[in-house]
């Protein structure tokens, strides 16, 4: 991946030693196929970003870390770059919001396209589209098979956030994330203490909306364990 | 009309239960038959209206229980169910066979006879299969992405659970699938037949065409891994049982589908194949992509376009920028070099294409030109299968064009004239003489070509309706049930 137009300011300025565009593989024989190098790799990841309220909301509360948002819808992936980019020329003397960007993906297909094994230390999942009817279930962001890829990409000790309205996705993502083996279930007290789990409630226009309609907020937050040791 | 052999399987026992057998399927026939003499030993059929006189032994109280079964379960045409994947045990003495009515069914071999033994059907049709080396678990897999796990012969209703105390695999459907289909939303006997499989099935998940067991030895010991491929361009190595749910890494390259995958036995390389027309040569345990391996697509082109069935899948786009290449088949075959040593070549078929590229897994990441690599080898007819016996290869067509026989057996060797990378392919007369009783059988099926071109042709179904997204290099596409909604029935239904 060419993070470089995402993070303009943590390129490498020894920019030598240039790394394959495309995916660990992509052919490197062609300068056309190099990507300039990074100071820093993408850390936390808001998965379905929306119109990004999480992200400006973390940008300054995690200001060590790169926040990459992900978002299908094309008009909303484009107006939260906008904003990414008004925001960054308004704080240019700070420059401040420089860690934080979006970008346009289906993340139910394309995740390990992103990210390496490792690379995330947060993910969120707020207020994903709750896909009502059984028949849909197979479209919600969380399953068997998708967990096992947050898990490649997470490092062991990260956390997956997750918050919803929806009863039923709920217990639908607990479910899953509980019955996983590289997930356990952080604990009331953890939560309390973490306060990305203030910011995900307050700060995502989803959370905000709910809050206006004086709707219920389900959080549960999970941990990547460590792999099992080989047989 | 002479129902091409769409599947063959060697079946290969050393020490006390040695034998030497092919099966293959046919339609909806199944056919055991020695490679001694090509004789039909045993045959199989889906079809309840067909009574088998070679089915010695097959008898027994159990055949009316079963045979009402098939009828009851049949296809929706009321045609009989069509074998879709075939896979026999380690030791050779089960076959599994894939039907198209999404059931598992396993076959005793023991006698040099085939006899069902069970039948399960899948929440989804399965379109991979495999016996583990144990000899005693199923892996399969379905288009929507699931793998199963599953014995391979089902011990009586849940003590398997019972018996061990803890279970191994926690990620099982169960969670996967309680609020889809809960007891209220099954309602015909076939969908609870299925939800009760799925609910004692052991799984993992990953988008897969195709799958892949592989082992490699690690500071003294054995560790076995999962290959898996899909439609969104991924190659997946997960762990192998028990801890499946551990994925070790992607091999990321391909911008299509990778509908087949093909270890080369003595070395860390898989090459993988499907809608790029280039094969991919990895390191499987590092995910390197060593090689991009372009195919003769000179080659391909000149003869699909003489080929009348070419794909209705194409769309205008395909056919404005030429012709797509769809690989369908990869497999190894033996040849014997210069000074008689045995060595291993790939052999690549692409779809509705009459041929077959040969490439030797020595030159696999040869910096020669990718053209001179490839050894060309015309068909009468697109090959459908390919399987080795001893050092032949037997090679089997769509006859249904054409007056060839549907079996061709063929002896690979080095070409010591000095063809370069060429290899030398000459048909193999001894065997060829002994495929005759198979090339003759007449093998009763009611089916029309039609129904036979989407059994034998769907690789290229795989091939996405590309929106904007490749022309944009991004990575997704606006609607994320996309491949989602057209992957199967649903359980809930
Ligand atoms: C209900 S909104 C929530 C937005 C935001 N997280 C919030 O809490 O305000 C769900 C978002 O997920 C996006 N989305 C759905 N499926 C997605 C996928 N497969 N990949 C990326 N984004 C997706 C939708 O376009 C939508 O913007």
């Amino acid at each position: 991946m060419d993070w470089s137009s995402y993070y303009p300011v943590l390129v490498a300025t020894d920019a030598t030693k240039p790394t394959p565009k495309e995916g660990p593989n992509a052919d490197t024989r062609y300068s056309a196929n190099w990507a300039p190098l990074m100071t820093k790799q993408v850390e936390v990841a808001d998965i379905g970003c929306g119109y990004g309220g999480l992200l400006f909301a973390l940008s300054p509360r995690l200001p060590d870390q790169l926040i990459l948002g992900l978002e299908i819808r094309t008009s909303v992936t484009e107006f939260v770059q906008e904003k990414v980019k008004a925001l960054r020329s308004q704080h240019a003397s700070t420059g401040d919001f420089q860690n934080v960007s979006c970008i346009r993906a289906n993340t139910m297909k394309f995740l390990p396209n992103f990210f390496s094994k490792s690379q995330l230390s947060k993910i969120f999942l707020c207020f994903p589209d709750p896909q009502f009817k059984a028949r849909k279930h197979k479209a919600r962001i969380v399953s068997t098979s998708l967990n096992s890829e947050y898990a490649f990409v997470m490092r062991p000790g990260g956390k997956v956030y997750t918050i919803t309205d929806v009863e039923d996705l709920h217990y639908w993502m607990v479910e899953h994330f509980d019955a996983h083996r590289s997930f356990e279930r952080v604990s009331e007290d953890e939560l309390e203490a973490d306060e990305c789990v203030e910011v995900m409630k307050s700060e995502t226009e989803e959370g905000k909306k709910v809050e206006r309609n004086r709707g219920p907020k389900h959080v549960a937050v999970f941990r990547r364990l460590e792999d099992p040791p080989w047989p | 009309m002479q129902h091409p052999y769409h599947c063959l399987v060697p079946i290969t026992a050393q020490g006390d239960g040695a034998k030497s057998l092919l099966l293959l399927a046919c339609g909806s026939n199944l056919i055991l038959a020695s490679t001694m003499n090509g004789s039909i030993i045993s045959m199989w059929t889906s079809d309840p209206g067909v009574l088998l006189a070679t089915e010695p032994g097959s008898g027994g109280g159990d055949e009316d229980g079963r045979r009402k079964k098939r009828q009851r379960i049949g296809t929706k045409s009321g045609a009989s169910p069509r074998i879709v994947k075939l896979a026999v045990s380690p030791h050779g003495q089960h076959a599994v066979a894939v039907t198209d009515d999404k059931c598992l069914r396993v076959f005793d071999i023991k006698n040099d006879v085939l006899t069902e033994v069970s039948q399960r059907t899948m929440p989804k049709r399965p379109c991979a299969v495999k016996i583990l080396p144990d000899n005693a678990t199923i892996l399969s897999a379905d288009k929507f992405g699931d793998v199963y796990s599953l014995p391979l012969l089902p011990s009586e209703p849940d003590s398997s659970h019972a018996a061990s105390g803890e279970d191994p695999f926690p990620e099982t459907q169960k969670a996967a699938f309680k609020p889809s289909a809960t007891n209220l939303t099954v309602h015909t006997k076939r969908n609870r037949k299925a939800l009760e499989a799925q609910l004692k099935q052991k799984s993992f998940t990953a988008k897969k065409e195709a799958l892949k067991y592989a082992t490699r030895e690690v500071d003294g010991r054995e560790r076995s891994y999962i290959i898996t491929a899909d439609r969104d361009e991924h190659i997946r190595v997960s762990r192998g049982l028990p801890h499946t749910h551990v994925i070790e890494g992607y091999c990321l390259g391909h911008s299509e589908y990778v509908s087949k995958l093909c270890l080369v036995p003595g070395t860390d390389l898989l090459v993988s194949g499907g809608g790029d027309d280039w094969l991919g040569v990895w390191n499987w345990t590092t995910f390197a992509l060593r090689h991009k391996l372009q195919l003769p697509r000179g080659a391909i082109a000149s003869y699909a376009a003489s080929t009348s069935a070419v794909a209705s899948e194409r769309t205008v786009d395909d056919a404005k920028d030429t012709l797509a290449i769809n690989v369908s088949g990869l497999w190894t075959v033996p040849y014997m070099d210069s000074s008689g040593n045995h060595e291993i070549a790939v052999a690549v078929g692409c779809e509705r294409t009459p041929l077959l590229f040969l490439v030797r897994s020595s030159s696999l990441q040869s910096s020669e030109a990718d053209s001179l690599l490839f050894t060309k080898l015309e068909l009468p007819a697109p090959p459908l299968d390919v399987v080795c016996s001893e050092n032949s290869v037997i090679i089997s067509i769509d006859n249904r064009q054409s007056e060839s026989e549907r079996l061709k057996a063929y002896k690979i060797s080095e070409d010591d004239v000095g063809l370069g990378y060429q290899l030398r392919i000459e048909p193999d007369a001894a065997w060829n003489t002994r495929l005759k009783c198979l090339n003759d059988a007449e093998q009763e099926q009611h089916c029309d070509d039609e129904s036979v071109d989407e059994l034998l042709y769907s690789v290229a179904t795989l091939r996405k309706r590309r929106a904007w997204s490749s022309k944009q290099g991004e990575y997704g596409d606006e609607d994320p049930t996309n491949d989602l909604t057209e992957a199967g029935d649903d359980i809930a239904e």
